[in-house]
């Protein structure tokens, strides 16, 4: 096994708007070349790990982890400077919405560009062009000199890519990247992601409500619940026999792709989550007394680790319908 | 029925903080105490603000005269007391009345609509073309130089931007309230529109009208500083600062202290107006 | 076209509005212009003369016939034809107020910015103390103060007055003391132009900056935690860059409405620091005439103003498709 191109040593995420932490505490490793995805649903800590993972959220949360090691050095421990050149040429980050993400009184190619110091534009501006054709975008020349108004949510976030992609990164960090979007616009920018990755060899971060797309591309899955980390592996094996009541209820409720449905709200019941006993303990179906006074820890059985008291007769007890979901990874 | 469509609107963004209240609770008291001074200013004041005393003309502060002298021997601290009155009696009305008019005519034009509002708005927005200085000393210069004049001449520089501020107000809750009005029977325009609708600008004309009392005590004084406001003997802070400037390389106190009382109750106004509106931002 | 039709509506609103002040004054015109000695028929003689027995009416349109023709009428101060006073007096006011809306309107925004970006830094914190001060401080008594801090007790400071042509060796091209300095190149004349500029520019500027630093401020703040700030930060964009070309450029749309706004504030606070300063412009001279009731000078002033700050917004109207670029689309 080679080194991990990322790896995440216990990371405690808390706003300064809360007391409870929006990310407990969690670990995970990303290889190079290879797509890890976070699932969950609104509130349990999946898009603040990514953006966690960069530091961005440094003005309104506290970032804390035994280390992020990128590449083998503690980006946690990383200067501003330093910081800076590794969002530029290393990760590359798509954020969930497109509208606001972008800056609509500069043109696309201009806020685009603006890392790059003035000798190196003209060279970094054809490969803008050219990265922007291969995401699909039509008559890119004109585009670049477009503003974001001009364009559709698809094409800004196919714009957002290429952009992302400028630097050359080996990781690419992409939180919830179509869910703003349509259906059919989501299959072909998953496609591309997909193709680009195989392309550069890049590795990606996929942050998603969604098992449907997340089981496309993603090699391996994390599914976080109120801020810890529940279930994780290969992401075949974690939904053809998933082995937390959390992650079967995902599944069952997952939407299909050509019938994509809302995950429900449970927010306050993700708050409340206890910290003495298991986090889902208020929702589970299966919960037993010890669910609520001794926290499970998270153990390896077979491919997968899984965090629950009960993992050996979840199979049974929820009827989890065997080789339901083939995964294309 | 009408009382229920109003409840429904008035239900929503009734949330004052504690900070807020406490602000309240400030402000309240600074307006009692200023309203003490202006109606019962012998109270605090030690001497008759209008008495001379030439022989102790231009003193510096003393234990017995705090803020000093003036050349009639006046003393300052009396002066600037009795003033209150005069300045910030004198805002608080032009402001009260500036806002009444204000709010009634934007509340017309709002409501009915069509050409009432039409040229009413017109006639708003040539008046806030105008640099309210300006307006307001050619006002007050036309109309004669003294106190009424001058503040005759702040309620009309005043009023339009009241006008125009309720009339978006109205523009809005009129909208959400139609739907209710429709299913309502018997109550006329003018009821709606006097006892329900209007009320509901409390608020934000209340934050406006008490920061404005502070803009407007400085374009008083500046009027009465010129000239063209209160006159001698009237104990008013900008003709006193006014009267001073022949003094001031001498007597800096006499241009001083009454200064410092308008830059005090100013800053208070418009401090408080700034908490007051915490909801707003 | 529809912009231009609204500015004239608005320069003959102010006309009207200002003919009808000026036979409302209490004086009687005839009499002021005779002088005060004279007697009864010499007065009716000037009434005559002025056309001031003519119907009201017809008074009017006479104005705004003379007013077109840019006849302003003669002053009753100065004996001269209004016209020539203002061209006079107006680039020494021009003086004061560029010089001050320049400097206030730079160092206001940069100051907002800075605020906005590191609120918790000591000099952050002292605006925050003396934003309100600054708003709340009348614009004459700071100039009284100046006055007695920086003239009279430490003497640095000329006390009164602008540039004193006569005693350099200067030709007078505009009017305005810095400019003619350094056209007739004398750098001892620049030296007094300049010193004497300081203070009434210094009182302008301090009653007005809070204003702008407040707001942009305000502003700047919102948009730096919009969205499009952390796409920004996450490609790898200086910091600075993000805050001057990101956060500010989206922020300057209410602030240039403010500071347009603004410049119509500043020709009454021009006025007060003239009389302070005795500065012989516009001001000084509008105010002469405001208390001799000298109502030619009175009409054509508040011309000029007017007309130069419906000019000026409707300039700063002109800006917003620049900033904006979802507005140029209408063009």
């Amino acid at each position: 096994m080679s080194e991990p191109l990322l790896s995440v040593k216990n990371l405690e995420v808390t706003y300064f708007s809360s007391p409870t932490s929006a990310v407990k505490g969690i670990s995970f490793d990303i290889q190079p070349a290879s797509c890890l995805a976070i699932v969950g649903e609104s509130g349990s800590g999946k898009s603040t790990t990514a953006l966690a993972i960069a530091r961005l959220l440094e003005n309104s949360a506290a970032t804390k982890a035994s280390a992020i090691l990128f590449e083998g050095n503690n980006i946690l421990k990383a200067t501003k400077k330093e910081l800076r050149k590794l969002r530029k040429d290393r990760i590359g980050i798509v954020f969930q919405d497109p509208i606001a993400s972008w800056n609509l009184s500069r043109k696309v190619g201009t806020q685009l560009l603006d890392a790059f110091d003035k000798s190196e534009r003209p060279e970094r501006r054809e490969k803008l062009i050219s990265y922007m054709e291969k995401v699909g975008i039509d008559k890119a020349a004109q585009v670049i000199d477009m503003y974001p108004y001009m364009l559709s949510g698809g094409m800004m976030q196919r714009a957002m890519i290429a952009g992302a992609l400028l630097g050359n990164p080996v990781l690419l960090i992409a939180d919830e990247p179509t869910s703003a979007l349509d259906v059919t616009v989501q299959a072909d920018l998953l496609n591309l992601l997909s193709e680009l990755r195989k392309e550069q060899g890049l590795a990606m971060l996929l942050v998603s409500h969604n098992l449907a797309v997340v089981s496309q591309i993603a090699e391996r899955t994390v599914v976080m619940y109120s801020g810890e980390i529940i279930e994780e592996g290969p992401t075949s094996t974690l939904i053809n026999s998933a082995k937390h009541p959390y992650t079967v209820n995902l599944i069952r409720s997952m939407p299909s792709m050509d019938q994509p449905r809302k995950v429900t709200l449970y927010t306050n019941e993700i708050r409340n989550a206890s910290s003495q006993g298991c986090v889902y303990a208020n929702r589970c179906p299966l919960v037993i007394p010890m669910c609520n006074s001794e926290k499970p820890v998270l153990q390896l059985i077979g491919e997968t680790k899984v965090a629950c008291h009960r993992h050996s007769e979840v199979a049974k007890l929820l009827e989890v319908p065997n080789g339901a979901i083939t995964s294309n990874s | 029925m009408i009382r229920t469509g109003v409840n429904f609107i008035s239900k929503r963004g009734r949330k004052s903080s504690v900070s807020q209240k406490i602000g309240v609770s400030f402000f309240t008291t600074f307006v009692i105490l200023l309203l003490t001074v202006i109606l019962f200013p012998g109270f605090f004041a030690p001497y008759d603000p209008l008495e001379l005393d030439v022989i102790n003309r231009l003193q510096a502060p003393s234990k017995a005269h705090i803020f000093g002298t003036d050349e009639g021997g006046r003393d300052i601290y009396s002066r600037v007391l009795y003033g209150t009155k005069d300045s910030v009696g004198a805002s608080i009305i032009i402001v009260l009345m500036a806002s009444g008019l204000g709010t009634i005519l934007g509340a017309i034009a709002g409501w009915f609509g069509g050409k009432t509002d039409f040229y009413l708005m017109r006639i708003v927005d040539v008046f806030l073309s105008f640099p309210y200085l300006v307006l307001a000393m050619a006002l007050a210069a036309s109309l004669g130089r003294d106190m009424r004049s001058a503040i005759l001449a702040l309620i009309l520089v005043w009023w339009p931007s009241y006008a125009r501020m309720v009339r978006g107000q109205v523009l809005s809750i009129k909208e959400r309230l139609f739907i209710r009005a429709a299913r309502t029977v018997g109550a006329s325009s003018y009821q709606i529109l006097f006892w329900h609708i209007i009320p509901h600008t409390y608020r934000t004309v209340g934050v406006r009208a008490s920061m404005d009392v502070g803009y407007v005590l400085i374009s008083l004084t500046g009027l009465s500083f010129l000239g063209l406001g209160a006159q001698n003997p009237s104990p008013e802070w900008g003709l006193m600062i006014s009267n001073a400037r022949s003094y001031v390389l001498a007597s800096w106190w006499y241009s001083v202290f009454p200064g410092i009382a308008i830059l005090l109750v100013v800053s208070l106004f418009i401090y408080a107006a700034d908490r007051f509106s915490g909801v707003e931002k | 076209m529809q912009r231009l039709s609204w500015m004239l509506l608005v320069v003959w609103a102010s006309l009207t509005l200002t003919f009808i002040l000026s036979r409302v004054i209490p004086a009687d015109p005839a009499r002021l212009a005779a002088g005060l000695q004279a007697g009864p028929e010499q007065v009716l003689e000037v009434r005559k003369a002025l056309g001031l027995d003519k119907p009201l009416i017809v008074q009017y349109f006479t104005y705004l016939k003379d007013i077109l023709r840019l006849d302003l009428g003669d002053s009753i101060q100065t004996r001269q034809p209004v016209l020539d006073d203002i061209v006079r007096y107006l680039p020494v006011t021009l003086e004061l107020v560029l010089l001050s809306f320049f400097i206030y309107a730079t160092l206001g925004v940069l100051f907002g910015v800075l605020w906005a970006r590191f609120p918790k830094n000591i000099f952050s914190k002292f605006l925050s103390l003396t934003s309100i001060l600054g708003v709340a401080m009348p614009v004459f008594w700071v100039g009284l103060l100046l006055q007695l801090i920086f003239a009279a007790k430490l003497q640095w400071l000329p006390l009164a007055g602008n540039l004193q042509y006569q005693n350099y060796d200067i030709t007078r091209y505009t009017g305005m003391g810095i400019l003619d300095s350094i056209l007739s190149w004398n750098f001892e004349a620049l030296g007094a132009a300049t010193l004497a500029v300081i203070l009434p520019v210094t009182t302008l500027v301090l009653s007005q900056i809070a204003i702008a630093t407040r707001l942009t401020k305000s502003t700047v703040e919102v948009e730096l935690r919009q969205h499009y700030v952390r796409s920004a930060r996450a490609r790898g964009v200086a910091e600075w860059k993000i805050t001057f070309f990101d956060a500010l450029r989206n922020a300057l749309n209410p602030v240039v409405t403010m500071l347009g706004l603004q410049f119509g504030w500043l020709f009454g606070g021009t006025i007060l620091v003239e009389v302070v300063f005795s500065w012989p412009g516009l001001g000084l001279y509008g105010f002469n005439a405001f208390r001799t009731f000298d109502y030619n000078p009175i009409l054509a002033i508040t011309l000029v103003i007017t007309v130069t700050f419906v000019v000026v917004n409707e300039l700063v109207a002109l800006l917003y498709p620049l900033l904006d670029p979802k507005l140029r689309e209408r063009e």
